[in-house]
């Protein structure tokens, strides 16, 4: 685990198809060293940076497998990965892309 | 508009196999979710074992079971444990049914991996598997049947006609639009509330939207008081906050000899239940830590210490190896966690913080045997139903309740939909529980945000209504509760969104947790003793003397109203006396 404070900044992917010509990056600013994972930092931004990010989550336990999203390019559990250094995330799934990191499955209506 | 005969209001476990039935009824069922299939809701996340009386494991299901068991034994300790206010007509559908259940998931091709003997239960009745391998085989079966699935589908509220359930009203998540969906039949499947707690080992989606829009069609509830927490999960760091690996490998079934401590190392569940002491039940265990964090005897994080120094290296090692559990991997990672660091430092002499994390609703809608709500036209399956495990959950019963309800309403609730026609839905009605939905995305945001609101709930529940209650506390629940009501018609988001908007859809979570609170405090203070997940510091007995009831929880014009009614007794006669 984390043990000293420090900054870490997130580069997040932001995409709103009903405002946005064409998708963009947000860099956030979070201090971990308490043991953040990715959803974490990420619900940390909403609660008290940017409300409008939108990312999937659920089950926060690794076993859902919902908040999958690219994490530096690979695709990972934000849950379950932790936040030590600075990130780039990006949706996994373009092609059903909602909005920002989340997306529709692929059995939707 | 959307047209369809039954709508399922939750995908997983009690939502996706009641959607098979209603197909097979041959009706047309449409599942709707706040999440996508497989991807959101408790079952995923359970252990999960799946109970089935031993004796049937052994003869209908082929598995290691004891044939000294039978159902009416399993039907017996569900009661002992339950502390004896189940519904016990619903008790008697549950072990009935149990070994079809589970026959027809492990011929749809569910993977078994053994059988395990959990605390309460007489025989090992255990049918161990995963809660993704249940969904995998729901999910797969529900594509077969050609099932409608509506994902990000938030429902809001059920819409009445004439006194019965004619559908339902809800936000496209994916889009912001404000939907309406026609049914001649409606099934709740939303799982339990778990959210209104600030450590919970549900998902975040959890957010009891059933039982408060239940309650605001005018449904029953019963039971609300009776909330299960389990012991030792992690509550720091905050990654791992609410992750039940070490209850997995200290206190749960099969676990080790794993010591809990009070900040003078004195291993304080002695006093609770000097036999088992650590392996004692869930109710005890979260009892017993509470009172020492109450009494200023915790740790640091509002925990005790859990320590595995006094075992030898040779025993911490082998148990992963040999454990045999779906998520717990012979390198120690726990799914997709990693803690050999941990235990490595833990086997050297490092404590870990531990504590309760709400686990389970044992109360909810008030359902018959046939999962009919109070209400015409709704029906009720899984966790968002009370009555099946009283006033404490045996392991193992959350999965056989959800396979053997969601069978019993999508039946009942398609032969219902047989016999009626889709109603016209009062356009005004409509527009009002529109009003509703789209208010917090409309107004600006200038009191507390939906975030903040969660919060104080989730406060207020724990320092109040949590594991340990009192009556001068719940009284001041109250308090907290109508101040936090009266901030709630004005939240407003500051994200303007209409996509996923995560603001906007806490605005909505936090309407059903300050309801499921206050339906909870009510009950709980109302009910002047102690019994089974229900602790009162001011009356610590059970009272069965006096407190052989239920307690059904009405909407009186749109206030949260108690009452008690005589249990539902088939079979078992409870005990009469004071018990310590």
């Amino acid at each position: 685990m984390a043990n000293k404070k420090k900054i870490v900044k997130m580069k997040v992917f932001r995409f709103d198809p009903t405002v946005d010509k064409e998708p963009y990056y947000d860099t956030y600013e979070v201090e971990t060293g308490v043991g953040y994972s990715v959803m974490n930092a990420l619900q940390y931004v909403v609660e008290n940076i940017d409300p409008t990010l939108a990312f999937y989550a659920s089950c926060r336990i690794g076993v859902c497998m919902g908040c999958i999203i690219r994490i530096n390019g690979k695709p990972l559990r934000s849950c379950a990965t932790m936040l030590t250094e600075d990130v780039v995330l990006e949706p996994m799934d373009m092609k059903n892309l909602l909005r920002d990191l989340t997306a529709k499955s692929r059995q939707s209506l | 508009m959307i047209k369809t005969d039954v709508v399922i209001i939750g995908s997983e476990g009690a939502g996706a196999r009641a959607a098979l039935e209603v197909k097979k009824a041959g009706l047309e069922p449409l599942i709707v979710t706040k999440g996508m299939i497989g991807r959101c809701g408790s079952t995923v996340t359970a252990g999960a074992d799946v109970d089935v009386d031993s004796k049937s494991i052994k003869e209908a299901l082929g598995l290691n079971g004891d044939i000294r068991d039978s159902k009416e034994t399993f039907f017996e300790d569900i009661i002992i444990e339950g502390k004896y206010i189940n519904n016990q007509k619903l008790v008697e559908a549950h072990v009935e049914e149990a070994p079809d259940r589970v026959k027809e998931m492990m011929d749809w091709g569910m993977k078994v991996t053994n059988v395990l003997h959990g605390p309460g239960h007489r025989y090992p009745r255990g049918v161990y598997t995963s809660g993704q391998e249940m969904m995998r085989v729901l999910a797969r079966e529900v594509k077969r049947a050609n099932i409608k699935i509506y994902e990000h589908f938030m429902a809001t509220d059920l819409v009445k006609k004439d006194g019965k359930v004619v559908g339902i009203v809800g936000l496209d998540l994916s889009t912001g639009e404000f939907v309406t969906i026609s049914a001649k039949a409606v099934i709740i499947a939303t799982g339990g509330g778990m959210m209104m707690y600030p450590v919970q080992t549900a998902p975040e989606d959890i957010t009891g939207d059933g039982q408060a829009m239940a309650w605001r069609a005018g449904a029953s509830l019963v039971d609300m008081e009776m909330i299960q927490f389990l012991a030792c999960t992690f509550i720091t760091p905050l990654a791992w906050k609410g992750l039940t690996f070490p209850f997995t490998i200290g206190p749960g079934v099969g676990g080790m000899e794993i010591w809990l401590m009070n900040k003078f190392g004195a291993r304080f569940m002695s006093k609770w239940d000097p036999e088992r002491m650590e392996h004692s039940t869930r109710d005890k265990l979260a009892i017993g830590i509470m009172n020492e964090v109450i009494d200023g005897l915790g740790s640091p994080a509002g925990g005790v210490y859990y320590s595995l120094k006094h075992l030898p290296d040779e025993i911490v090692d082998r148990y992963p190896i040999e454990r045999n559990d779906p998520y717990l991997k012979p390198d120690w990672s726990f799914k997709g966690f990693q803690f050999k660091e941990l235990i490595e430092s833990m086997k050297k002499g490092k404590s870990i913080e531990v504590g309760p994390a709400c686990h389970f609703f044992m109360g909810g809608i008030k359902i018959n045997k046939q999962c009919e709500t109070t209400l015409p036209g709704l029906y009720g399956a899984g966790e968002v139903c009370g009555g099946t495990h009283g006033g404490n959950r045996l392991s193992g019963n959350a999965c056989t309740q959800i396979l053997v309800q969601g069978k019993r309403a999508g039946e009942n609730a398609a032969a219902y939909a047989k016999t009626c026609c889709h109603e016209e839905m009062s356009p005004a009605e409509v527009e009002r529980l529109k009003q509703r939905v789209v208010g917090p995305i409309q107004r600006d945001c200038i009191g507390a945000s939906a975030f903040e609101l969660k919060k104080q709930i989730q406060n207020v529940a724990w320092q109040k209504v949590g594991v340990v209650r009192t009556g001068e506390n719940l009284i001041s629940a109250l308090d907290d509760i109508a101040e936090i009501k009266k901030q709630i018609p004005g939240i407003g988001c500051r994200a303007k969104n209409r996509i996923y908007n995560k603001e906007w859809i806490d605005a909505l979570q936090v309407e059903s947790l300050i309801t499921l609170l206050e339906m909870t405090t009510k009950s709980a203070l109302l009910r002047k003793e102690s019994r089974g997940a229900h602790f009162r510091r001011d009356a610590i007995k059970i009272d069965n003397e006096n407190w052989l009831k239920n307690i059904i929880i009405d909407n009186k014009h749109g206030e949260v109203v108690t009452s008690c009614v005589p249990l539902m007794i088939t079979s078992f006669i409870p005990p009469k006396e004071v018990v310590e």
